[in-house]
């Protein structure tokens, strides 16, 4: 404080400070020990995520390993090109869409939903047997995930197939359908997935201030209120961050799932960007095209990031950056 | 006194009817959704001991039918397993130390708005989720620090995980209050030091998240032990049994006669134990961390 | 968690200087990279193969891969520098691979005039031999291969004789029989259990379904390194496209309707599939594809028969050929080598009888023995192990250099009753009506990448609406808008291109004749 004082009272021409200069230095010289926190992580990324980068290169080349990257002849956009000439190309990319868009309209919401309901749950015990419980079949392995849902969808003698003949209603091979591919792809995820994907929000929730509740209670708020005037507003900021890096992934739905729930009646609704990627890449060599596709669908989720991002910023001044 | 608390008491534990609704109502659908998970759940561990036959055609319901333990045991004649259990559990606990290590300080910097640079910052770490040159230059970078067939390739280079920084930074924006860390600097606390005596001790709710999440992510990992890692002693257990159910599979492919019958039932069975054998120990990670996410972790902080 | 910091750095910098790789080491020893289908051990290495290396005087490293994960490792290998001296089976490279990346491997034909009697004795008996490797800039980059104790035919359709008989039918000899056969099995109780509704006439086998039940149509699909591309009156065609499968559609799509064909069909994984072929209590399906009936139906294998060719529409009789004798690929060297002389000395031992029967079976006195009368006798495997995993244990089996003249079969003696021997006795009964199969043409690496993103769409296309065709029907109807759509997709070009590698080869093969 008294420091202002003195720059004050001394006439500027003399000493030449830069207001502003001086204030960046200031908060430059504070942050050091910050920047010694952020230190670790920046090396690690600048070798091992930035500096490989360069192999982007290759989306414009011809590359042949033979010649190596810097020898391979450059192409310029004749691999984009080919991609979006493709006949495949609307569809891959609707389908895409589709099955992600589908995905975070019911996959997002519904962990948020369960870590609420279970975070209301009284009975010690219940309330860990069911954490416990919802979190395991995160850990099958989509090989096995596949496998069994083949198994219970048979409409010959599948688990549902059974269970209709009971009231007589025949199963439809829903399987077999490319309009439903995107249900069974997104309702399987989130029987998967639901119960681990509300871990972070129970964190969240466990970390709210307990005189919040006490307050409320003592204006009379009921239960059902509490949750939407509390555990919402503040549980904002991490769902909105987790939405918005959700939006970042939206061209890049799972890729193994898709393939081993495909099949030549289903391919009109299962055909992805990734899989269709994949069989190209099959037969031989084509590095450089799956990288130009790679390359496309990154240029597509940055864009849907980064308007999620400013949607999240003006509706709820929560923003990535 | 007495008498505010009394009443206040009596409002707390008062549960009238519509209370009793909404937990009726929470109950209920806890109960369903613990049916629903836990009955294919079921299923796989039963599967696990059935006849793939029987199986594969939907006729295990609620019992191992033709019981038998032969998924188990081929898959612990392997020797390798073993190897593979040693070296995942290594490469988990290593791997998670240094991942926090480097992504909870990244996440507690990122959320100081006092920080130089900060826009430009964030957008650094952002990039990378979305961005890569792809496998080949990766895999040559790593060549080039002679990480290849080492130990370390497994948690060093890929320990930084953006997303994870993401989250931790929105964790310490929205759950550590700001006027804590100026009347730490009051008290002539540096920055340093609050972090690591004062933020770590009230995080441990994120650090039991991004640990968890990070710990599952390593001990399910193989295609990186697939592509930097040549030597056997050195790799991990989802590639040796990625390894042994893809070999039976394509051993099939290869293979005409009675053998192929008996390995179609062996590779089955064993897919499904050993899904069994290699989620079981990380499964049991979780109960121990449940702690954490269930208590009130601030109440402490803002009485000191 | 300061000390742990220092720690990470230090690490860091450490691990920047420790650039030791792995300096090949100059002893004259070479590098061979091979890919298996499994994890089966180094056996395969030794014996015959080891003693060959001994008599040429090299040393050799080899570097065992699995096909599972060779995919991915194939493209950092071939990146990263780390090339080996070779590679060994067509597993490692297609032809893709190879001329993708043309610049890695170098040419052979010189060093084959020099170094490699026996192989050149083989171009002179079959020209085909070398019309198959020879690429479409006229160099040979890759070495062949002919296997022994190859069927003409390959899979095959098998019936449940003891439903046929249970029913009092008698064998089909038309594809209406058949289609009557199939009804029959359907609506009776055909496997005697009591229930007249449990049987699937029709089951998903072990190899192409559609095209192996519309097979009297003329539908003469190859292996898999054709494709849908076959013979007609010596010119090539795409199956997909001729008339006579959309007349094998419509009716197999009627035979969809009266539930002769399992509706799981497209939508069931192989699990399934095997599950209700080899069910355990009474046998489920009727007619499936496969190679034998051992592998196809487990328990019940012995009720099933081969079905004979059916008469087809237009008279004839036809088979699938999708066994493969010849090959390429089985051998290319990288500019790595320094000296391939040496090498293609010691590669050419393979090309002899005596070489190619132990690298399929198993060296002498392990898998196979050699008689003093100049004939085979492939060795029974220990008890309990099945003869076709231990030959693939013992030997690089269907991989690798090899050769034999023809009539060369009949100086082996192998049982009869299972595996090889089975199969070739199969193949007797049926092989007069095998047609000529699909040539191993070549591409250009041109011509290679515009074939593979229109077969992608291509394939895709046809197998979508065959499945559609088959089980909604419209094969007809939507005729006319199938071929527009497909020719949109390129279908003309995709035709074009296999017309001029056809002609190629064939060009090529006169000049060698």
């Amino acid at each position: 404080m008294s420091k202002s004082v003195v720059s004050e009272s001394l006439p500027k021409a003399i000493v030449p400070v830069d207001p502003k200069g001086s204030k960046k230095l200031k908060q430059f010289k504070k942050s050091i020990p910050l920047f010694i926190l952020l230190f670790p992580s920046l090396i690690l990324l600048i070798c091992f995520a930035y500096i490989p980068m360069y192999g982007i290169v290759l989306a414009f080349k011809d590359y042949s390993p033979a010649l190596g990257i810097w020898g391979s002849p450059w192409v310029g956009f004749k691999h984009f090109i080919q991609y979006f000439n493709s006949y495949q190309f609307g569809i891959t990319l609707k389908n895409t869409l589709n099955i992600s868009l589908y995905s975070i309209l019911v996959g997002f919401p519904l962990p948020i939903a369960l870590a609420i309901l279970c975070n209301q749950m009284r009975l010690m015990l219940f309330r860990k047997f069911f954490q416990v419980t919802i979190y395991l079949p995160h850990f099958i392995s989509t090989m096995v995930m596949c496998g069994m849902i083949l198994i219970f969808l048979s409409p010959s003698n599948g688990l549902v197939a059974n269970f209709l003949k009971l009231f007589d209603i025949h199963m439809p091979n829903i399987l077999s359908n490319p309009s439903m591919f995107s249900s069974v792809y997104v309702w399987s995820d989130v029987w998967q997935h639901v119960g681990w994907d509300s871990i972070i929000y129970l964190a969240a929730l466990s970390t709210i201030d307990p005189t919040y509740y006490e307050a409320a209670t003592m204006d009379g708020a009921s239960r059902l209120q509490k949750i939407i005037h509390i555990e919402l507003p503040l549980l904002l900021p991490t769902t909105m961050i987790l939405l918005i890096l959700r939006a970042g992934g939206i061209l890049s739905v799972g890729f193994e799932k898709v393939l081993l729930l495909q099949n030549p009646l289903n391919l009109a609704g299962s055909e992805i960007i990734s899989t269709y990627v994949y069989k190209v890449g099959l037969q031989s060599f084509q590095y450089s095209l799956s990288t130009a596709i790679g390359l496309f669908n990154t240029v597509v989720n940055l864009a849907v990031l980064l308007l999620v991002n400013w949607i999240s910023k003006k509706l709820t001044n929560i923003s990535l950056f | 006194m007495i008498f505010k608390k009394k009443s206040r008491k009596s409002r707390l534990h008062k549960k009238g009817w519509k209370d009793w609704l909404f937990d009726i109502a929470i109950y209920g659908i806890a109960i369903l959704m613990i049916v629903l998970i836990l009955y294919p759940l079921w299923f796989i561990i039963i599967a696990s001991f059935s006849n793939p036959s029987d199986v594969a055609k939907g006729n295990v319901w609620f019992w191992p039918k033709d019981w038998s333990l032969d998924g188990y045991v081929e898959l612990f004649k392997q020797e390798v397993i073993w190897r593979g259990y040693l070296n995942t559990i290594l490469y988990t606990v290593v791997g998670t130390l240094i991942a926090l290590a480097v992504n909870i300080p990244a996440g507690y910097a990122l959320s100081r708005k006092d920080l130089f640079g900060r826009k430009w910052l964030a957008v650094f770490y952002i990039i990378p989720m979305f961005v890569s040159g792809g496998l080949v230059p990766t895999y040559l970078v790593v060549k080039y620090f002679g990480l290849l067939d080492t130990f370390w390739v497994m948690v060093v280079p890929f320990s930084v995980s953006c997303y994870n920084i993401i989250v931790a930074r929105t964790f310490f924006n929205t759950s550590i209050p700001a006027d804590l860390w100026e009347a730490a600097q009051m008290d002539g606390c540096g920055t340093l030091r609050y972090f690591f005596t004062i933020v770590l001790p009230l995080s441990k709710a994120i650090l039991a998240v991004i640990g968890l999440w990070t710990a599952v992510g390593i001990w399910n990992s193989w295609f990186n032990a697939l592509i930097y890692i040549t030597d056997e002693k050195l790799q991990p257990l989802q590639l040796i049994l990625r390894r042994i159910l893809i070999t039976n599979e394509s051993l099939l492919g290869a293979a005409t006669g009675d053998l192929a019958a008996e390995l179609r039932r062996l590779s089955d069975m064993m897919k499904y134990a050993a899904i069994v054998v290699s989620t079981a120990p990380i499964m049991c990670l979780y109960p121990f961390l449940q702690k954490y996410f269930n208590q009130g972790v601030m109440i402490g902080a803002i009485k000191e | 968690m300061v000390t742990i910091f220092v720690l990470l750095t230090g690490l860091l910098i450490g691990c920047n200087k420790n650039t030791s790789e792995k300096e090949s080491k100059d002893d004259g020893s070479y590098r061979i990279a091979t890919v298996r289908w499994s994890d089966w051990g180094d056996e395969f290495l030794k014996g015959f193969v080891e003693k060959t290396e001994k008599e040429a005087g090299i040393k050799v490293k080899w570097d065992i891969y699995l096909n599972s994960e060779w995919g991915d490792k194939k493209s950092v290998l071939l990146a990263g520098g780390d090339l080996p001296d070779a590679f060994w089976g067509s597993l490692a490279l297609n032809d893709g691979d190879i001329a993708q990346n043309q610049d890695m491997f170098i040419p052979l034909e010189d060093l084959i005039d020099k170094n490699m009697p026996n192989l050149k004795a083989a171009f002179e008996k079959e020209p085909l031999l070398r019309a198959l490797v020879t690429s479409p800039d006229g160099h040979i980059y890759s070495l062949p291969k002919k296997l022994p104790l190859r069927p003409k035919t390959g899979n095959q359709l098998f019936i449940n004789k003891k439903w046929l008989d249970n029913l009092g039918l008698s064998m089909p000899d038309t594809y209406e029989d058949f289609y009557n056969v199939l009804k029959a099995f359907k609506e009776k109780d055909a496997n005697g259990n009591g229930d007249p509704n449990d049987e699937i006439p029709y089951g998903g086998g072990l190899a192409n379904n559609v095209f192996s039940f519309i097979l009297p149509f003329g539908m003469t699909k190859g292996s898999d390194r054709a494709g849908y591309m076959a013979l007609k009156d010596g010119e090539p065609v795409f199956l997909p496209t001729l008339d006579a499968y959309r007349e094998g559609i419509e009716w197999m799509h009627k035979a969809y309707v009266e539930g002769l064909i399992d509706p799981e069909i497209f939508t069931q994984d192989q699990s399934m599939s095997d599950a209700k072929r080899k069910n355990e209590d009474v046998a489920l399906v009727g007619v499936a594809v496969g190679w034998t009936p051992d592998a196809l139906f487990g328990p019940h294998a012995d009720e099933y028969v081969p079905l004979p060719p059916l008469k087809g529409p237009d008279g004839n009789r036809y088979v699938i050929s999708d066994a493969e004798t010849y090959g390429r690929n089985e051998f290319v060297i990288t500019k790595k080598c320094k000296d391939p002389d040496k090498l293609l000395q010691w590669v050419d031992k393979f090309y002899t009888e005596d070489a190619s029967i132990q690298t399929f079976y198993g060296s002498f006195g392990v898998g196979v023995e050699k008689l003093d009368n100049g004939t085979y006798k492939v060795l029974e495997p220990p008890k309990g192990e099945s003869a076709d995993t231990f030959a693939w244990v013992h030997s690089f089996r269907d991989f690798g250099p090899k050769y034999i003249e023809d009539g060369f079969n009949d100086k082996v003696d192998l049982p009869k009753d299972s595996g090889d021997g089975l199969k070739l006795e199969l193949d007797k009964q049926i092989n007069q009506y095998a047609q000529e199969p699909y040539p191993y043409v070549s591409f250009t690496k041109d011509e290679l990448q515009r074939l593979n993103t229109l077969s992608v769409d291509i394939y895709s296309y046809v197998e979508s609406m065959q499945s559609k065709w088959v089980v909604e029907g419209g094969a007809t109807k939507e005729w006319k808008s199938y071929i527009s759509q497909l020719k949109k997709m390129g279908l003309d070009e995709f035709m074009d291109i296999q017309k001029k590698a056809f002609d190629r080869y064939q060009n090529t093969l006169k000049e060698l004749q």
